[in-house]
């Protein structure tokens, strides 16, 4: 298990403090100030995660070329919005990407992708710990989740299925579907909310 | 369970579904109206909450196609502009945004009243504004530019299909009276702002700024349509739209009231002009 740490005064939620610690300088504000360099260091930041995301939501390389575009294009306009006080860095990214991505489900109708059979697995929290404090915790949190809820979760969350195709995927009520991913999403939330002074 | 407990799961249901497969127009609406009724209402917990899960399910990264990489790289505005003054900007407040959201829930309803049927559009939640370079410079020429007039007309004829949408008051009890219109040409993407009765600006104190409302972008973050000011005797102004983005399908345009240099996150409480989009 890793050890988290944000800062001296950081009181982390996730399973242990070690002697490890991580720092993951927000980019965000030097890309909203101009500093020289800083876009190219945001692309290579982000620019593979992006990409991950959009290829795993959207059917096929041409939308997500032009999704990840898009959503590089919204993050410099936002990048001013971004406070370390309300959440990793990464986890603004995200937001921002997946809710381009929703709308451009949204817009395409939902067309129906392939569903995939392997299942990979929750990332360990060290390998989340690289996309920030926040995901380590939810993937720390995730652990705990029973496996049919987490499988609603990575369809409807990391897919990009509506709730009524993770119902006709899963076999499961479409009541069964909702209900776990408001109850995960909740309980991420609550992980999240209860987190002190992280700043990265 | 009480009326105040069925509220909150309801509002509650509808952020879920926002988070994971997005709000129809009616859900959109359902939320607004909550926001608008509690204030203390966290917008984006459950976009959060859907976003650090990503994070934590998502596989290893595949490595972006170097093509497209390359052709981030080139599309990087020359310098996405934003005042010192304001850079780094101070974590946003709750209160700051959820102004906003007041305020365009207030919008909303005068657009219900006035217009009797629901708008499309809703709060944006975490609104930021990035003043954009002025438009460059055409290259000299022997022959004169048209005026924004002229150029507004010989849009018209270039474009049939152009909208035309007419002004009203926004919620600036001071700024009243106003008339004129949009012009929006989705096919050129370029419009103009005819305005009347839009009062003079000290742009030292304030400025006008236009945002363009688009059906197919999320609905919390509308398309920053470029800075302006108006000169005192002006009796019309016609103003050039320099929208920061692609619009798809406008369905609002506003004009509010910001601070000079360049507002990089507005105090959302001064919306000076509304032209709402029929259909």
């Amino acid at each position: 298990m890793v050890a988290i740490r944000a800062s001296k005064t950081a009181a982390p939620h996730a399973r242990g403090v070690g002697p490890h610690s991580v720092s993951l300088e927000p980019i965000l504000p030097e890309v909203a100030a101009g500093s020289p360099g800083a876009v190219s260091a945001c692309i290579g930041r982000y620019g593979n995660l992006l990409w991950t995301v959009a290829r795993r939501m959207l059917p096929t390389a041409a939308e997500a070329e032009d999704a990840v575009q898009e959503i590089f294009v919204e993050l410099w306009r936002c990048a001013p919005g971004f406070s370390p006080h309300r959440g990793s860095e990464s986890v603004f990214v995200m937001t921002l990407a997946r809710r381009r991505l929703i709308d451009r489900l949204r817009r395409a109708g939902r067309r129906p992708r392939e569903v995939r059979l392997e299942e990979a697995p929750v990332r360990s929290s060290e390998a989340a710990l690289e996309r920030g404090l926040d995901a380590a915790r939810t993937a720390v949190l995730l652990e705990s989740l029973p496996a049919e809820r987490r499988r609603v979760l990575r369809l409807c969350v990391v897919e990009g299925w509506s709730h009524a195709e993770a119902a006709r995927i899963t076999g499961l009520p479409l009541g069964t579907v909702k209900s776990h991913v408001q109850r995960g999403l909740a309980q991420v939330r609550r992980a999240l909310t209860n987190r002190e002074g992280v700043a990265s | 369970m009480t009326d105040r407990a069925q509220r909150e799961l309801q509002v509650e249901q509808r952020l879920v579904e926002r988070a994971t497969e997005g709000l129809d127009e009616a859900g959109a609406e359902e939320l607004a109206t909550a926001f608008a009724r509690d204030p203390s209402l966290d917008h984006d917990e459950f976009d959060r909450a859907a976003a650090a899960l990503a994070l934590a399910m998502l596989g290893d990264d595949e490595p972006m196609p170097d093509a497209l990489r390359e052709q981030l790289h080139q599309q990087v505005p020359p310098k996405v502009e934003v005042a010192a003054a304001v850079a780094p900007q101070p974590p946003a407040s709750r209160a700051a945004w959820l102004g906003w959201a007041i305020a365009v829930a207030a919008v909303l309803v005068l657009i219900v009243v006035e217009l009797r049927r629901p708008p499309a559009v809703v709060a944006p939640a975490r609104p930021v504004i990035v003043r954009t370079e002025p438009a460059p410079t055409p290259p000299p020429t022997k022959r004169a530019a048209p005026s924004p007039a002229d150029a507004r007309q010989r849009l018209l004829r270039r474009d049939p299909e152009a909208l035309v949408v007419a002004w009203a008051d926004g919620t600036t009890p001071q700024i009243s009276g106003i008339s004129g219109d949009v012009v929006w040409s989705n096919q050129e993407q370029a419009g103009f702002m005819r305005l009347r009765n839009l009062p003079p600006n000290d742009p030292r104190k304030d400025v006008y700024q236009l945002w363009i409302f688009d059906a197919e972008r999320d609905e919390r973050f509308p398309v920053d349509g470029g800075v302006f000011s108006i000169e005192p005797g002006t009796r019309e102004a016609v103003v050039p739209i320099a929208a920061r983005l692609a619009v798809s399908r406008a369905t609002l345009f506003a004009v509010t009231v910001e601070a000079p240099g360049g507002v990089v996150v507005s105090d959302r409480s001064r919306i000076a002009a509304l032209a709402k989009v029929d259909g």
